[in-house]
């Protein structure tokens, strides 16, 4: 079954708790000092009028994904689900991935000495279940879903055009989109 | 991600480079049968194979999986800048080391001399588009990547090849200090002359594209104008590494020194070659960590 899997962020909902980044490293075994989201803080305004936002990302899962144009070996390749994945045996830890991705998803994990990213759980999908970010996230900032299926809820915000994507000009074409105007 | 790349990568593109260039100019003496320069051809093609072995041997040190890099080249990847770089550099090893070969005595290799010249002839026509190669190659290992606005423009695959090129000159005129003759020295300073200028010309090039870009583009090239990068890359690569080795050549060029009986500078303009190597290498490490900085 042929899907696309895309995850839409409302950052106007986050206030960084950093749950999701606590049980993606539960979730995965991710490594001490390394993780595989995280969330910016950006301050605007000047005082006493000022404003924080806070917006998770984590790997973007491009459709045209540089860091598998890159990869020597190939060990980087794009899943049929649309997700980005890494083949470790044939990683080789070149980290050239890791200096293409626009979006600096990636990481090195020098205990391993391969390069390591966020997969949409992937084997949480496939057992029918939400990525842990997504489960976790008590103020429900992430949808998660495929787009091919019309009914859900990514697929719609998508489709209504109220999702935008980071650094359009990469042209990477993310699977991962922001609600419009949830941060301004 | 800060600094994923290291101080290995800088050797291993400055050695690169440096290989590449020595081929390209050793074929090219070769190639336009310049014979009164046969002294360049030779000590070109002599020392050709081994800096960008050593750089190569480096950087698979460098690998997270270094016992796994034969994985190169078991993998099917064209549209990977490194995957092809892998592969013209074994193949540039291969050529480089047997274009050596062909400048070795007959008495230890028992060729006689037309085979010796036909091979020597074919190898440097592989040589120089081979040489070519490598040095563009190391400029668009790191230019194809549209995340670093300080890498991704087509003018860094010119200068690194330019570069090469000049750092090749360089080293030849310090082997061929005793050694070489009056002629291949005159013509290894002139051609570095050339060289410099068209490095400053390509650098000027880099700054006014990137003035005249989006704003990503010029956030990456104003890390070259503010300290730490910038320090290293006016004082040293510019005018240490540049301006100044392209005043003594062109001076010692036009044999300045010499007619004028400037004896006390001597030691100055013989040192014009390891500047402009030294030039050449902190080239190589301003751009790799400011490039790593430069973000979209």
């Amino acid at each position: 079954m042929s899907r696309r899997l895309a995850m839409v962020i409302d950052a106007a909902r986050c206030i960084h708790c950093a749950a999701c980044i606590v049980s993606c490293k539960a979730e995965n075994g991710v490594r001490d000092g390394h993780s595989r989201n995280r969330v910016t803080e950006t301050e605007r305004g000047v005082y006493p009028r000022l404003t924080v936002s806070m917006v998770p990302a984590q790997c973007m899962q491009c459709d045209d994904a540089p860091c598998v144009r890159v990869c020597p070996t190939g060990a980087s390749f794009r899943a049929a689900s649309g997700v980005v994945l890494i083949n470790t045996d044939d990683c080789i830890g070149c980290r050239y991935c890791v200096e293409a991705c626009p979006y600096d998803a990636r990481y090195f994990d020098p205990e391993s000495g391969t390069v390591d990213k966020c997969t949409f759980c992937l084997h949480r999908v496939d057992a029918g279940l939400e990525p842990a970010c997504v489960t976790t996230c008590p103020t429900r900032t992430r949808a998660f879903g495929d787009l091919l299926d019309e009914s859900s809820e990514v697929a719609r915000i998508v489709a209504d055009d109220r999702g935008e994507v980071r650094l359009p000009e990469a042209g990477t074409h993310p699977k991962v989109f922001y609600l419009r105007g949830a941060v301004q | 991600m800060i600094h994923e790349w290291g101080l290995l990568i800088v050797l291993y593109l400055f050695l690169g480079g440096l290989s590449a260039g020595l081929l390209a100019v050793s074929a090219a003496v070769t190639l336009f049968r310049a014979r009164r320069l046969a002294g360049i051809a030779r000590t070109g093609a002599m020392a050709a194979p081994w800096p960008v072995m050593l750089g190569a041997g480096l950087l698979v040190f460098d690998l997270g999986q270094p016992w796994y890099f034969w994985k190169l080249f078991t993998g099917l990847a064209p549209l990977s800048p490194m995957w092809l770089g892998t592969w013209i550099i074994a193949l540039f090893s291969l050529v480089s080391v047997a274009h050596a070969a062909t400048f070795l005595p007959a008495w230890l290799t028992g060729w006689t001399d037309t085979a010796t010249e036909t091979w020597r002839w074919r190898l440097a026509s592989l040589g120089l588009p081979l040489g070519l190669s490598v040095g563009i190659y190391t400029g668009i290992l790191l230019g194809v990547l549209i995340a670093r606005p300080l890498w991704n423009t087509p003018l860094l695959a010119q200068l690194f090849l330019v570069s090469a090129l000049s750092t090749a000159c360089a080293l030849l005129l310090v082997l061929l200090r005793r050694t070489g003759t009056a002629q291949e020295r005159r013509a290894l300073t002139g051609g570095d002359v050339a060289l410099i200028a068209v490095e400053l010309l390509v650098l000027a090039g880099m700054f006014l594209e990137a003035g005249t870009s989006p704003a990503t583009s010029a956030s990456g090239a104003a890390l070259l104008l503010h300290a730490p990068y910038g320090l290293v890359f006016w004082t040293i690569v510019v005018l240490l590494g540049l301006l100044l080795p392209l005043v003594l050549e062109l001076l010692e060029y036009f044999d300045v020194p010499h007619r004028r009986g400037w004896t006390r500078v001597g030691p100055l303009f013989a040192a014009a070659p390891a500047l402009v190597l030294l030039g050449g290498l902190c080239l190589r490490w301003v751009i790799v960590y400011a490039g790593q900085v430069s973000h979209l």
